[in-house]
């Protein structure tokens, strides 16, 4: 089981830059980057809240549940 | 915030107490056994039995006995400068804000086991001691003494207790390091 992050591809639809979210979210760019490479161990509601209200997008969106592959 | 400061404050001015500790220490060592004829003997100075050695000294101490007495006393001062350098590590990793590090995790198993590693210095010193203090004896009358002494028994006890608290400590590490990976 694994969770996808297409952060990247909400970021490129919404034509937005990464240090823009991060200044907005009030995170580093550094740990932006860390959430969208899916090295995080989690993201705080607070975090996610504050990226769908920048890209005006919903959790769904940027968060993918995919099945590992037998 | 607040804590923090103090923590930084007050883990300063530990530094440089064992700084300072690291240099007396010795330097008590060989002032003791320098004077220590004038010391040992002197009626102004109290009892000589407030004066703790293995065995009683009858007579006084020729140079060599005293520099083989500062050599011996060096047994269990080497682990015990160790431990303050490491003391002095763990509090400049506190002073720089690193409270759950594998650095703060090594320095307490250091402590731990240096504890350890005095006793069985202390007690080896005890036994030299008491041969290089009757070695001006004639022969029959030169003593050897092997013993445990409470305070000895405590230091094994914290020791085992700081290795311990240095296994607590790695657990705390990981889940700090846990914590910082969720943003």
């Amino acid at each position: 089981m694994t969770i996808i992050i297409n952060l990247d591809i909400m970021l490129a639809k919404r034509k937005v830059k990464s240090k823009d979210l991060a200044e907005f979210v009030g995170i580093t760019e550094q740990n932006l980057s860390l959430i969208k490479t899916g090295k995080v161990k989690g993201i705080r509601l607070g975090t996610l809240n504050a990226i769908c209200e920048f890209l005006q997008c919903q959790p769904g969106d940027i968060l993918e549940h995919r099945e590992d592959e037998a | 915030m607040q804590n923090t400061r103090r923590i930084t404050i007050a883990s300063r001015r530990l530094r440089y107490t064992c700084t300072a500790l690291i240099f007396f220490l010795p330097f008590v060592n060989i002032l003791f056994w320098t004077f220590f004829n004038q010391f040992y003997f002197s009626a102004s100075t109290g009892p000589a039995s407030m004066v703790p050695l293995p065995v009683q000294v009858s007579q006084e101490l020729s140079g060599a006995i005293r520099l083989l007495a500062i050599a011996t006393e060096m047994i269990p001062l080497t682990p015990m400068i160790y431990g303050l350098v490491k003391l002095k590590e763990l509090f400049r990793l506190y002073e720089n804000g690193h409270i759950f590090t594998t650095g703060n995790v090594a320095c307490f198993r250091s402590l731990g086991r240096t504890l350890i590693a005095w006793v069985l210095c202390n007690v080896l010193k005890n036994s030299l001691l008491s041969v290089v203090l009757t070695l001006p004896h004639p022969p029959g009358q030169r003593i050897i003494t092997l013993g445990l002494y409470s305070s000895e028994f405590t230091a094994i006890f914290v020791g085992i207790v700081i290795l311990i608290i240095a296994w607590v400590m790695d657990e705390a590490r990981m889940i700090q390091e846990d914590q910082a990976l969720i943003i």
